[in-house]
C-alpha cells in the first residue's frame, strides 16, 4: 500500500462502527454519508500539489492516528465558565456531541427553535432533509469527512419574520485529552426564514492539552430578506488541529455579517463560503488572526456572486509573531449574470518577528463586464516612528509595541455588536499581546 | 542641567553636528536659530535619542546623568520632552489613552500613584482648555487628521501635562497663524519657572518675540557660531544668516 493510502485509511476506519452506532436515523441522512464517505476516498487527504492547499501542509495530521472522541459528558464544568458570554443563550456540545445539562434549549421566543441537529433529524425531518449537505456539498475532503462522520451540532431554524434578540452561544468544547488523539466532527445547520434576524457566535475551545482534530461544518441558508450576524472565536489548544467549513447561501436581500477570530491552534484552516445567490443580497466578512510561535492560520474565502446587484465586504487582518505562518486566500468569484456586483477585498497583515510569514493572495474571477471589485494586501512592520513618538512620552518598547499592535486590528471590534463578545475579544487580544511581548522583543 | 560638550553625530553616514556645545542652567530659555540644514532638527533628535541619529563623538549631561546612555523612554522619564516638528498621526489609539499612558508612565517612575480614569479625565480638562483645544480632540486618534496647529498645540498640551524638567520645542512656530503661534506661545510661557529650562529650535525671529530667550545661538554646519542675547534674533531677522556666513568663513 502507497503512503497516501495508508493516511486515508486512518479515517476510514471508523466509518462501519459509526454507521452501526447510527441505526435507527433517517435514511436520507445515512445515503448523505455513504455519498460523502465514497466522495473521500475518492479525494483522500489533501496534498500540496493542489493549488488550494499549496501553502499548508498537512502531512502531520494525515499521519496520526485519530479516534472518534466518545468522552462522557463531565457532570461539572468549571472551565466552561471562563468562555460563557453574558446575555447570550449557550448550547454546549463536547467532543461532537450535544450536551444538554449546560445547555439552555427549546424556543427562543415565538419561532425559533434551536436545538441539538441530532434531535431535528426527529423534530423537523423535512427541513433538515431540504437543507443538509446542500449549501455545503461534500466535494471537498474535509466536508466529505464531516458528512460522513457527524454525530451531532446545533439546529437554528428560525421560521419566517422571527427576530431574536439574544445572541445564540454554540459552545464547541473538545476534551484534548492527553490519551489518543481524537477526532470530532461538530454539523451545524442554521435555516433562516424570510424577514428572520439572529445572532449566532460559534466557540471553540479545547479542555485539555493534548492532540485533537476539530473539524467541523456549518451551513447557514438566509432565505429572503433575512439577516444573519455570524462569530466564529477559534481558542483551540496549542496542539489542536482545525480545519472548518463554513457554507452561507443568501437569496434576496439577505445580509451575513461574519467574523472569524483565530487565536489559538497549531494549524488552523478555516473555508468561508458566501453564496450570493440572490439581487440585493449582501455579505461582510472580517477576520482578525493572532499567531505565535510555530502556529499555522490559514484563512481561505470563495464569495460567490451569482446573482445582480449583490455587494460583499471583506477585511482579513493578521498579526504574527515568533516563526508564525499565515495564509490568507480571498477568492471572488462574479458569475457573468452578477452585474453590478460591488466587491470590495482588504487583506492587511503585521509582522512582529522577521521570522513570521505570510502569504496573501487575492483572487479575483470577474465574468461579468458591469462590476465593482477592488482588494488591496499588505505586510509591513509597526511604524518606527510611531514607536519613537511614543516612548519619547515616556512609554516602554513593550507597551508602545502593544499599544501600537492593539490599534492595528482594535478597529475590526467595532463591527462586532454584542457588547459581552466583543469585550471578550478585546481581551483575547489585550491577553495576546502581553504574553507574546517577551517572543516579540525576542525576535525583532 | 544640561550640558553638551562637542556633541557630533551623523545621519546615514553624513556627519551633521560637528561639535556642539551648549551649558542650559535650570530656568533659563535657549534659543537655537540657523539656517535651514544646519543640525537644529539632528540636534533635537539626538537629545530625545532616536535610533536614526549616531552619536559619533562628545557628551551630553543631564541633571548630572549621562544622557546618551539613556533609552528614548528613560530619557522622557527623567524630565526631558522633545516637542515634535513633525508630530506623528497614530490611528486606532485615542489621545486621552496615549496621553493617560504617557502620564502614568512618568508618575511610575517617579513613585507616584497612577492616576485613574476619572482623576486623569479631571487634569487633562483643566488642560486641554489652557491651550484652546476642543475637548473632541481627546477621543480623536493621536494627531490623526489633526491641522499643523492642532498638533502642535496636541505636543504643547503634552508639555502642560508632563511638566517635564527640561523642554525642547523643534520648531514648533513653523506654520503657523499668529494666533496659533500665541496660543503655543502663552502655553509655553505658563510653564516657565526657576526649575524649568526650555531649547527653543526656531527657523524665525518671530516666535521670539512671544517666547522671550535669555540666549541665542546660531547654529551652522554643525556648529554653534555666535551666541548672545535676544538682539542677536534681531539682528538676524533684519539682515538675515548671509553676514554671518561670511564672518564665519573668514575667521576659517
Amino acid at each position: 500500500m502507497s503512503r497516501a493510502t495508508i493516511e486515508k485509511n486512518l479515517f476510514l476506519e471508523g466509518f462501519e462502527p459509526l454507521l452501526k452506532s447510527r441505526e435507527g436515523e433517517p435514511a436520507f441522512v445515512t445515503a448523505l454519508r455513504h455519498q460523502a464517505f465514497i466522495q473521500f476516498v475518492e479525494v483522500g487527504i489533501p496534498n500540496r500539489r493542489l493549488e488550494r492547499w499549496l501553502h499548508t501542509d498537512l502531512t502531520s495530521l494525515a499521519r496520526t492516528p485519530f479516534v472518534l472522541a466518545s468522552a462522557p459528558h463531565a457532570k461539572t464544568l468549571s472551565t466552561l465558565d471562563p468562555l460563557l458570554l453574558a446575555g447570550t443563550r449557550e448550547l454546549v456540545f463536547i467532543d461532537g456531541r450535544f450536551a444538554p445539562e449546560f445547555s439552555h434549549c427549546g424556543m427562543l421566543g415565538a419561532g425559533a427553535h434551536l436545538g441539538s441537529l441530532d434531535r431535528a433529524l426527529t423534530d423537523h425531518p423535512d427541513l433538515v432533509e431540504a437543507h443538509l449537505g446542500h449549501c455545503a456539498g461534500f466535494d471537498q475532503a474535509f466536508t466529505a469527512l464531516n458528512t460522513a462522520y457527524w454525530q451531532d451540532g446545533a439546529f437554528i431554524y428560525l421560521e419566517t419574520g422571527t427576530v431574536v434578540p439574544e445572541p445564540i452561544h454554540l459552545v464547541f468544547l473538545t476534551t484534548g485529552g492527553t490519551g489518543e488523539p481524537t477526532v470530532s466532527y461538530p454539523r451545524t445547520l442554521v435555516v433562516a426564514g424570510a424577514n428572520s434576524q439572529a445572532t449566532i457566535i460559534e466557540t471553540y475551545a479545547s479542555l485539555e492539552a493534548g492532540v485533537h482534530f476539530t473539524c467541523p461544518v456549518t451551513e447557514i441558508v438566509c432565505l429572503d430578506n433575512a439577516v444573519i450576524d455570524h462569530y466564529r472565536l477559534e481558542r483551540e489548544n496549542p496542539a489542536s488541529y482545525h480545519l472548518a467549513t463554513t457554507h452561507a447561501r443568501l437569496e434576496r436581500d439577505a445580509q451575513l455579517t461574519s467574523f472569524t477570530f483565530t487565536v489559538g491552534g497549531a494549524l488552523v484552516r478555516n473555508d468561508l463560503y458566501a453564496e450570493l445567490a440572490a439581487p440585493g443580497s449582501g455579505c461582510t466578512l472580517n477576520g482578525l488572526y493572532l499567531a505565535d510561535g510555530t502556529q499555522h492560520i490559514d484563512n481561505h474565502l470563495w464569495v460567490r456572486h451569482i446573482a445582480p446587484r449583490a455587494s460583499s465586504r471583506q477585511i482579513y487582518k493578521g498579526i504574527l509573531s515568533g516563526q508564525a505562518r499565515a495564509v490568507f486566500n480571498g477568492n471572488i468569484h462574479v458569475h457573468p449574470e452578477a452585474q453590478k456586483t460591488d466587491a470590495k477585498q482588504t487583506n492587511r497583515n503585521l509582522l512582529l518577528s522577521n521570522k513570521a510569514i505570510v502569504h496573501t493572495n487575492p483572487q479575483l474571477e470577474i465574468f461579468a463586464g458591469d462590476v465593482k471589485c477592488t482588494h488591496g494586501s499588505t505586510v509591513g512592520q509597526l511604524d518606527e516612528d510611531a514607536l519613537f513618538y511614543l516612548r519619547s512620552r515616556g512609554l516602554g518598547t513593550r507597551e508602545a509595541t502593544s499599544l501600537l499592535t492593539y490599534a492595528f486590528a482594535s478597529d475590526l471590534f467595532e463591527s462586532v455588536r454584542p457588547d459581552a463578545l466583543r469585550q471578550s475579544l478585546e481581551k483575547l487580544l489585550f491577553t495576546w499581546l502581553s504574553s507574546g511581548a517577551e517572543t516579540t522583543e525576542a525576535n525583532r | 542641567m544640561l550640558e553638551i560638550k562637542n556633541l557630533q553625530a551623523s545621519v546615514e553616514g553624513k556627519s551633521i553636528l560637528k561639535g556642539i556645545n551648549l551649558t542650559v542652567n535650570p530656568g533659563e530659555v535657549h534659543a537655537i536659530m540657523g539656517p535651514n540644514g544646519s543640525g537644529k532638527s539632528t540636534l533635537a533628535q539626538v537629545l530625545a535619542g532616536h535610533q536614526d541619529y549616531e552619536v559619533t563623538g562628545g557628551e551630553v549631561h543631564f541633571q548630572g546623568q549621562d544622557l546618551l546612555d539613556l533609552a528614548p523612554e528613560e530619557r522622557a522619564r527623567e524630565g526631558v520632552l522633545l516637542a515634535f516638528q513633525y508630530p506623528v498621526e497614530i490611528p486606532g489609539v485615542s489621545n486621552v489613552y496615549f496621553l493617560k499612558a504617557a502620564l502614568n508612565a512618568l508618575r511610575k517612575h517617579r513613585g507616584q500613584q497612577e492616576l485613574d480614569a476619572v482623576e486623569f479625565l479631571a487634569l487633562v480638562r483643566e488642560k486641554i482648555a489652557s491651550v484652546q483645544m476642543d475637548e473632541s480632540f481627546l477621543r480623536r486618534s493621536v494627531n490623526e487628521g489633526f491641522s499643523g496647529g492642532e498638533k502642535k498645540r496636541n505636543e504643547v498640551l503634552q508639555m502642560a501635562l508632563l511638566e517635564p524638567r527640561l523642554a525642547i520645542l523643534d520648531e514648533t512656530d513653523s506654520g503657523l497663524d499668529i494666533d496659533a503661534l500665541q496660543i503655543v506661545a502663552a502655553g509655553v510661557n505658563r510653564l516657565r519657572s526657576p526649575e524649568r529650562s526650555f531649547v527653543v529650535i526656531t527657523h524665525y525671529q518671530r516666535l521670539l518675540n512671544y517666547i522671550v530667550p535669555d540666549f541665542v545661538h546660531v547654529l551652522m554646519q554643525g556648529r554653534i557660531v555666535r551666541t548672545g542675547g535676544r538682539e542677536l534674533a534681531l539682528e538676524l531677522e533684519k539682515n538675515g544668516y548671509g553676514w554671518l556666513e561670511q564672518e564665519v568663513a573668514a575667521s576659517r
